[in-house]
């Protein structure tokens, strides 16, 4: 335990600790959001049907890595591990800029729920089962999100125990957190922790791509920090940008 | 099959949240591994320019949505 802490593997368990919180508290926003809307027991089924969807992406990933050659691997995962790190850091800089509020970040709930509320009236499913539905639906895309993190940090890096023990640490973390932050500092909390999380799997995607197409860091393994901290920076400078964008200054 | 198309909508959109900004991070890496394998460009510059790229990128991106959202 102190040498995953310690040693060279605590930066893909620190990038996998921030993913899974993460997405731990987008899938408990979702879950209570739904359970005040529509009863708390479908919410609860919901609740307990997601880590199924996630057991089934981690095999699923880890066969997909088993296969792929290894020269490729970093390569492949590295370009997914940029894109969905990239992700993160621009939500968060739109965000925080003010180029999307909390209305567009619930248009997804409020999406998926219409369309298959609309299936519910064409077709035969009961509506408690289609709700159920709803949830797993909004809840399996961020398990199988932190699936693949899990698995790319350790099939590219060459040792799942520190993201497995991250992701794990993040999931386990993410309760206590929503309920000691429930009042305005967890919008900022938040912020900052889709800051970090971005900067960190954005830096591994680039290390790994890097390395796939045949580039070279100074540095080797401990490239991640100076590249994490560059995005980091950028995030920042870009957030009063995108501010003076929107109120039109600029 | 609905349920399944959904999660596969989330999936997606958890790596691609706008088109031209994926497809401008591929065509940069595309052009890195051009310039590393038919150039020979020396590595660890090419490293340095590929951060600086998507950097780049992201930077653009975002002046763009923001620009876009005041319209």
């Amino acid at each position: 335990m102190l040498e995953l802490v310690t040693g060279a593997g605590w930066p893909p368990m620190a990038a996998a600790f921030l993913v899974s919180l993460i997405e731990t508290l987008a899938a408990l926003g979702f879950l209570l959001t739904a359970g005040a809307e529509h009863g708390r027991f479908q919410a609860l089924i919901g609740a307990c049907l997601a880590p199924l969807v996630f057991a089934v992406a981690i095999v699923a990933f880890g066969a997909a890595a088993w296969c792929i050659p290894r020269d490729l691997i970093q390569l492949i995962l590295g370009t997914l591990l940029l894109f969905f790190g990239l992700r993160l850091l621009r939500q968060a800089v739109l965000w925080a800029g003010g180029v999307i509020g909390a209305e567009e970040r619930a248009t997804a709930y409020r999406h998926a729920m219409s369309r298959l509320r609309w299936h519910a009236r064409e077709g035969t499913a009961s509506v408690e089962r289609i709700i159920v539905a709803s949830i797993v639906t909004l809840v399996a895309p961020r398990a199988v999100a932190v699936a693949f993190i899990v698995i790319a940090l350790g099939a590219a890096g060459g040792a799942f125990a520190p993201p497995a023990f991250g992701a794990l640490a993040g999931f386990v973390a993410a309760g206590p957190l929503a309920s000691a932050l429930y009042w305005r500092p967890i919008r900022f909390t938040r912020m900052a922790i889709e800051f970090l999380g971005g900067a960190a799997v954005a830096a591994f995607g680039t290390f790994w791509c890097g390395l796939g197409i045949g580039a070279k860091w100074l540095g080797d393994d401990w490239t991640v920090l100076p590249l994490a901290g560059v995005f980091l920076g950028m995030a920042a400078m870009l957030v009063p940008l995108a501010r003076s964008r929107v109120s039109g200054l600029v | 099959m609905v349920w399944f198309a959904i999660i596969c909508e989330g999936v997606i959109e958890l790596f691609v949240p706008d088109e031209s900004f994926v497809a401008g991070l591929l065509a940069w890496l595309v052009g890195g591994w051009i310039c590393l394998q038919i150039f020979h460009v020396d590595p660890i510059a090419e490293g340095i320019l590929l951060a600086a790229g998507f950097v780049l990128l992201l930077a653009e991106n975002v002046e763009r949505t923001a620009r876009e959202f005041r319209r």
